[in-house]
């Protein structure tokens, strides 16, 4: 009574069911401003949809989240449009050079164990470094030792020198627009290297490298990811025909509503708690895909692409 | 009313092409396959199909479902480092029904179809599929498992059935009797034609064999979301985003009003 038929994945599904993903994920989405992906996907390919048309319908279910979710950081003004935008154009040159070098580099050959091991540990070290950091941000603030300006890093005089200085106003930093450029387009190209959206990266690099306010950085990267996945949507459903509409549709009912709550959530918590809490969540993914490695698989073959 | 003009048509088609077709024919055996157009409406969640008839009381019925064959591209899984679990290649199976089912009767166990030497000439089941079916490219002494890997995949979706027991009788009258074989069709099984054969033996030796052809089909909303998505794939991305949009939109006034000009 309550299944319904997904013609593009070629299988029934449970509403309830896909409508509480959705609104768990949304959740999240709208708390870190994560795409969710790296959750979704897998929980997908559990009820049986094929992992192509997982991925290519949860981009488009995370189009209509991150369209709430931005919304609702918009009000809360915590969306920085200019810096969103030089993000975007350094992530579409990235993208683009970065499926590009995956060509190459699987000609090579053994590409899959070397990118699989090299998300494993950037995922190990931006989530421990995460943590630890938050955890000390926190024990200073308990001590309220009489704060002493700050030494200006190596790095921040560097960024000092570039030319086109801008001043972000919504994110209170200043620097040239070559940064956000450049890192924009450094984070493109691991996305498109390791397939996945790329929140879990760009989020750590707005707050490290930018320098941005967390709650700013949550809102901007739901921004930046709108764009990301309204391209690749269109991209998926035009080439390859994987994109399942009434599966995001459903996942969307959910995610949207999700946002929501999830934003609210975001306002309430601290800056160093939602950094902890993003932190763990990025160690459960990495825990998640090492034991994904270590563990036998139950079968030893899968269907290759577009099944 | 053209779309139901179409579905009536479609049937009238499949009714008329699906009556069986009796590979060795004895005049004393009734089969009747219930039904024979499965459609796919948009609460569809897999369906039954049901075989059924009247045979000699020294028969026996093994019933087989099967799917057009295609060369099929796996991912092999292996070891790499000693430790690590990834993938290490590819295996192209060529001539691979999509589906596969095999349905006994009490009498006759799955073993039996590849030992023993008289039912072995019915071609049915895992093993002579294995015996019959080609893989590329093929390595010494992997044969085998990789089948087995295949078999293990493909039982998992329900797409590859072998059943004992799954055939059952009832006394009729005038040395005959009746036999019920039930088919679950999983919803995972593609749109498409298929043939199910059923074969009648004696002495473990065949006597009667038909084939009728199912088949299965979309309407409605998922016939039109198919149709839009395979032939106009970019209107269908730009519509899926845009209405993902309009959602989220929507879902942001919605909860500014609940929450109060926040």
């Amino acid at each position: 009574m309550w299944h319904l038929y997904l013609p593009i994945a070629g299988s029934s599904i449970n509403i309830i069911f896909i409508f509480t993903i959705g609104l768990g994920v949304g959740l999240l989405s709208g708390i870190f401003g994560v795409g969710g992906g790296f959750l979704m996907t897998p929980l997908l390919m559990m009820l049986g949809i094929p992992p192509t048309v997982a991925a290519a319908s949860d981009s488009n279910q995370i189009v209509g989240a991150s369209t709430s979710g931005t919304l609702a950081h918009y009000r809360m003004g915590n969306v920085d449009f200019k810096m969103g935008l030089l993000l975007l154009i350094g992530g579409f040159l990235g993208s683009t050079t970065g499926v590009q070098l995956i060509k190459t580099l699987r000609g090579l050959g053994n590409a899959d164990f070397l990118i699989t091991i090299s998300y494993v540990l950037m995922l190990g070290f931006v989530g421990g470094y995460m943590f630890f950091e938050s955890i000390q941000g926190l024990q200073k603030k308990r001590a309220a030792t009489i704060s002493v300006p700050k030494k200006e890093s190596g790095y921040a005089r560097l960024m000092k020198k570039l030319p086109y200085q801008t001043v972000f106003e919504k994110s209170g930093v200043e620097f040239s627009i070559f940064l956000p450029i450049f890192l924009g387009f450094f984070v493109g190209v691991l996305a498109a290297i390791m397939g996945v959206g790329g929140g879990f990266i760009m989020v750590p690099v707005m707050v490290y490298l930018l320098r941005m306010p967390m709650h700013v950085v949550v809102g901007t990267s739901l921004f930046q990811i709108l764009f990301t996945c309204i391209n690749v949507t269109i991209m998926q459903a035009a080439t390859n025909h994987t994109v399942d509409f009434m599966l995001a549709l459903l996942l969307l009912l959910g995610s949207t509503i999700g946002a929501q709550f999830g934003a609210k959530i975001s306002k309430k918590l601290g800056g160093d708690q939602l950094k902890i809490l993003l932190a763990i969540l990025v160690l459960l993914v990495m825990v998640k895909m090492l034991f994904s490695l270590l563990l036998p698989p139950d079968i030893m073959l899968a269907y290759k692409g577009g099944h | 009313m053209l779309k139901r003009l179409m579905i009536t048509l479609i049937l009238m088609g499949v009714c008329l092409s699906a009556r069986s077709a009796p590979c060795i024919a004895n005049s004393n055996v009734s089969i009747n396959i219930e039904p024979r157009v499965i459609t796919i409406g948009a609460n569809y969640n897999g369906a039954q199909i049901v075989v059924k008839g009247s045979i000699p009381m020294d028969a026996e019925v093994v019933v087989q479902v099967k799917g057009d064959g295609h060369d099929t591209e796996f991912l092999k899984k292996g070891h790499v480092l000693g430790v690590l679990w990834m993938n290490t290649g590819s295996v192209t199976f060529h001539n691979l029904p999509q589906v596969y089912m095999v349905y006994l009767p009490e009498s006759i166990s799955i073993s039996q179809l590849s030992s023993d030497p008289q039912l072995r000439q019915l071609k049915t089941g895992f093993v002579s599929l294995e015996q019959n079916t080609s893989i590329t490219p093929e390595e010494k002494g992997e044969r085998g498992f990789l089948f087995q890997e295949l078999f293990k995949l493909k039982t998992t979706e329900g797409l590859y059935v072998e059943q004992e027991k799954a055939v059952t009788y009832q006394p009729a009258n005038d040395g005959m009797k009746a036999f019920t074989c039930a088919i679950n069709i999983p919803c995972k099984i593609k749109p498409g034609s298929y043939t199910i054969t059923t074969s009648l033996l004696k002495n473990k030796t065949l006597f009667h064999s038909e084939e009728s052809p199912i088949k299965i089909t979309e309407i409605g909303f998922p016939a039109f979301i198919t149709g839009l998505a395979f032939q106009h794939g970019t209107l269908y991305g730009v519509l899926a985003t845009l209405i993902a949009i309009i959602a989220g939109l929507l879902m942001g006034v919605l909860f500014k009003g609940g929450k109060g000009g926040h």
